[in-house]
């Protein structure tokens, strides 16, 4: 089998051709104290990646699910062998950047697998260590490698630790103190929050509730003065809505990580945003009976690593978009790959749209329904920048990389048609296996449960905002005002 | 094999055969509960039609824990499947505590509070009127609904012509509190619309000026509401004047005053009102 010469792609996406360092560890006596070092190397984290590949490997479907596995990727989702699992596990590679690649007992590996873990290392500019275990002769294999145009290097199992060093074990963690319960917090609405907490809750729980509202309002004070235009401080002025949902989602509110901090933040902005004309309006009546547990976003640091597990990288992003954005994927098929900005895990918006248009019906409905569902039709997420949180890079990365190995160019999609499905289609099914696969189950990625949730004429679409039951208005100039 | 683990995805076995009269009768006492079938159908995510063939044993944990505390309803009575599985004896509890006596006695004049107020109150309208911490007050709660057979605090009396009724014990409840607990505006639930905050801002800034009669005569309806609300508090001898309540002023601005507004804090919810 004869593979191109591997390369790293450049940030221009310019491919360079490179030689990787490949180092054969001579293991004769096959003992123990091998698998023991490469227990003690660290992980991804560390840059490292260790495959065990399983006993008669010997096709690259199935040496693609060891080095899935090795990159941490669900045992379960990995026992069905593609075509494109090879595809897969070089994309994860990508993303984790290892530095070294090292294959455990690599004398039961087909010289063919040899040369793919060489192209894959290739890629990555890592180095591959092959740990040659036994007495079978190691020569023929360097001679394939050769063969190929890669020259090796031979070292003996005892100089591993020196060339391989174990990575510090972490102290374990001491057990966190026991932290003073939440205390509760008062139900009014913003311009009596800070009052009946003050009166309401014990010195101390009110110290903690009042460094939290100082800090949120100063993120919103700083971050209305550095928005360009700011209602109600600039004559004429006018607020971008859209860019306030962002920041909401993407900044002060969403990011929060629970109900208890997440309303005292939304209660601070509420106070500070009206002092400048705008009303952030909350209507709980229907979240619950904590409400405030529906404010953080639902993409969590845990979530994202579970997602980090799926095979399929095109699952992972779409689902992980999905979460953070409270919305199918309909707009999803909007996105080109030039349109990532991998720095700051940004998606900027095409320009040119594929996106069916949502329906947005109007009924008769209360003034809180209507505000809601003015929100809902702004967040057109392919029409605004939306930034991922920062675990979600490696997701973002692997995905990339997985589209350029396809042969795909800045201007094709993001997540492009499988088969004879329609993009949308594609990123539908992706989000479903993505949701499922993480124990989730949003109530807007079922249409019938759409249909079932709001009878007759509704707006289907959902938002982040939405589904917090949040919503924005200008507060009326009192000659206005009715 | 445990019966937890005889039982695959789906409607279990034991659901399954559960007669249409068992199903009426946890029908009927779901919408016999206090609350509404539209919130019972919102609660179970069905449509308000779909109510009695809901199929309970898909239901989040958490929904299923708070339906049945709705409507006092024994989760093995909406989940067959539970039954075996509530026998099951439970791991000691290295933390378990009793509860502080302060406590039991706090539980006591809750009961006794929410017999003489005029209706359903929110835990802060609670708070007020007993003039307790939240803390002290969700403790006591808390307590309730983990001690349905807490005794009430009630005693029987007897009228004059031989009837019986009951009140609650009035050792428990000052005359203090009795009043606040009657007078005491709820305003847990209650949201501010944008004319309110307009309006709020106008009496923040012009409250104790001439200029406050237009904005009173422009927006009445909402000048009535916020003064039941004792948001805005009348000025003695000015009719057209108002004072906000130093809640509102505190909450929006940080500002602190404990008596008349000495000048208009200095921030832009002033400011937007200028024309």
């Amino acid at each position: 089998m004869s593979l191109p010469i591997p390369g790293v792609w450049d940030p221009d996406g310019y491919l360079l051709p490179r030689r990787p360092r490949i180092i054969v560890v001579l293991d004769e006596h096959d003992g123990p104290h091998a698998a023991a070092h490469l227990r003690r190397i660290g992980g991804i984290d560390a840059g490292r990646v260790v495959v065990r590949p399983t006993p008669a490997v010997a096709s690259l479907p199935a040496f693609a699910l060891d080095v899935l596995a090795a990159l941490e990727k669900n045992p379960v989702a990995l026992q069905r062998k593609t075509r494109t699992g090879w595809r897969h596990a070089r994309a994860w590679l990508a993303a984790a950047r290892p530095t070294d690649l090292v294959i455990d007992r690599a004398h039961l590996l087909p010289y063919a697998l040899l040369l793919a873990a060489a192209h894959a290392a290739a890629e990555n500019d890592a180095t591959l260590w092959l740990i040659w275990a036994g007495a079978t002769d190691p020569h023929p294999a360097i001679a394939a490698l050769k063969a190929a145009g890669h020259e090796t290097d031979t070292r003996h199992i005892s100089e591993l630790p020196h060339d391989l060093p174990a990575v510090p074990r972490h102290q374990p963690r001491a057990a966190p103190k026991p932290t003073a319960a939440r205390p509760m917090l008062p139900a009014a609405d913003f311009p009596l929050f800070l009052a009946h907490a003050r009166r309401r809750l014990t010195d101390d729980a009110f110290k903690r509730l009042a460094t939290r509202y100082g800090t949120a309002t100063f993120h919103t004070q700083q971050w209305l003065t550095s928005t360009p235009a700011q209602a109600g401080l600039v004559p004429g002025g006018a607020l971008d809505p859209v860019a306030l949902i962002r920041w909401l989602r993407e900044q002060q509110i969403g990011p929060q990580r629970s109900g208890y901090e997440a309303l005292i933040t939304l209660r601070a902005t509420q106070a500070v945003l009206a002092r400048v004309g705008i009303l952030l309006a909350w209507d709980r009546s229907g979240l619950g009976p904590l409400p405030e547990n529906r404010l953080p976003s639902i993409l969590t640091s845990p979530l994202v690593r579970a997602l980090g597990t799926l095979p399929r990288t095109e699952d992972a992003l779409a689902t992980a978009l999905a979460l953070h954005l409270e919305q199918d994927g309909g707009c999803f098929v909007c996105w080109n790959l030039a349109d990532v900005e991998t720095s700051t895990l940004t998606l900027h918006p095409p320009a040119e749209h594929r996106h069916v248009q949502p329906k947005t019906e109007r009924i008769a409905t209360l003034p809180s329904q209507e505000r809601t569902d003015a929100a809902a039709r702004l967040e057109i997420p392919c029409r605004h920048p939306v930034t991922l949180p920062t675990d979600t890079d490696r997701i973002l990365r692997a995905h990339l990389a997985r589209r350029r190995m396809d042969g795909a160019g800045p201007g094709d999609p993001l997540f492009p048609a499988l088969g004879r499905l329609s993009p949308a289609t594609t990123v539908a099914q992706a989000i479903r296996r993505g949701t499922r696969h993480v124990g989730c189950d949003p109530w807007w990625l079922d249409r019938e449960r759409v249909r079932a949730r709001r009878p007759g004429p509704r707006l289907i679409t959902s938002s982040w905002m939405t589904e917090r039951a949040l919503s924005l208005e200008p507060i009326p100039h009192p000659k206005q005002a009715r | 094999m445990s019966p937890a683990r005889k039982h695959g995805r789906g409607e279990s076995e034991r659901s399954a055969r559960r007669s249409p009269a068992d199903r009426g009768m946890v029908a009927e006492r779901m919408f016999a509960s206090p609350i509404s079938r539209f919130q019972l159908a919102g609660l179970l995510g069905v449509h308000i039609d779909d109510l009695a063939d809901a199929n309970l044993a898909r239901l989040p944990v958490h929904v299923l824990i708070d339906l049945a505390g709705q409507t006092d309803l024994h989760p093995a009575d909406l989940v067959p499947d539970l039954e075996p599985l509530l026998a099951l004896r439970r791991l000691p509890r290295a933390d378990a505590e009793q509860p502080d006596p302060n406590t039991r006695h706090d539980a006591h004049v809750i009961l006794a509070a929410l017999t003489v107020t005029r209706g359903p109150l929110s835990p802060g309208a609670l708070a007020e009127a007993l003039d307790w911490t939240l803390e002290r007050l969700h403790a006591a709660l808390d307590l309730i609904a983990a001690e349905p057979d807490l005794p009430a605090p009630l005693t029987l009396h007897r009228t004059p012509r031989g009837g019986y009724f009951l009140a609650a014990r009035a050792d428990l409840i000052n005359q203090e509190q009795r009043e606040r607990l009657n007078t005491t505006a709820d305003l847990d639930a209650f949201d501010f619309p944008p004319r309110f905050i307009t309006l709020l801002a106008a009496a923040i800034a012009h409250g104790r000026t001439e200029r406050y009669a237009a904005f009173k005569t422009e927006h009445l309806l909402a000048h009535n509401e916020l003064t039941g609300l004792h948001l805005l508090l009348p000025v003695p001898g000015e009719p057209d004047q108002v004072d906000v309540h130093p809640d509102v002023i505190y909450s929006l601005t940080g500002y602190q005053t404990e008596d008349r507004i000495a000048q208009p804090p200095h921030l832009a919810l002033a400011e937007h009102l200028r024309y």
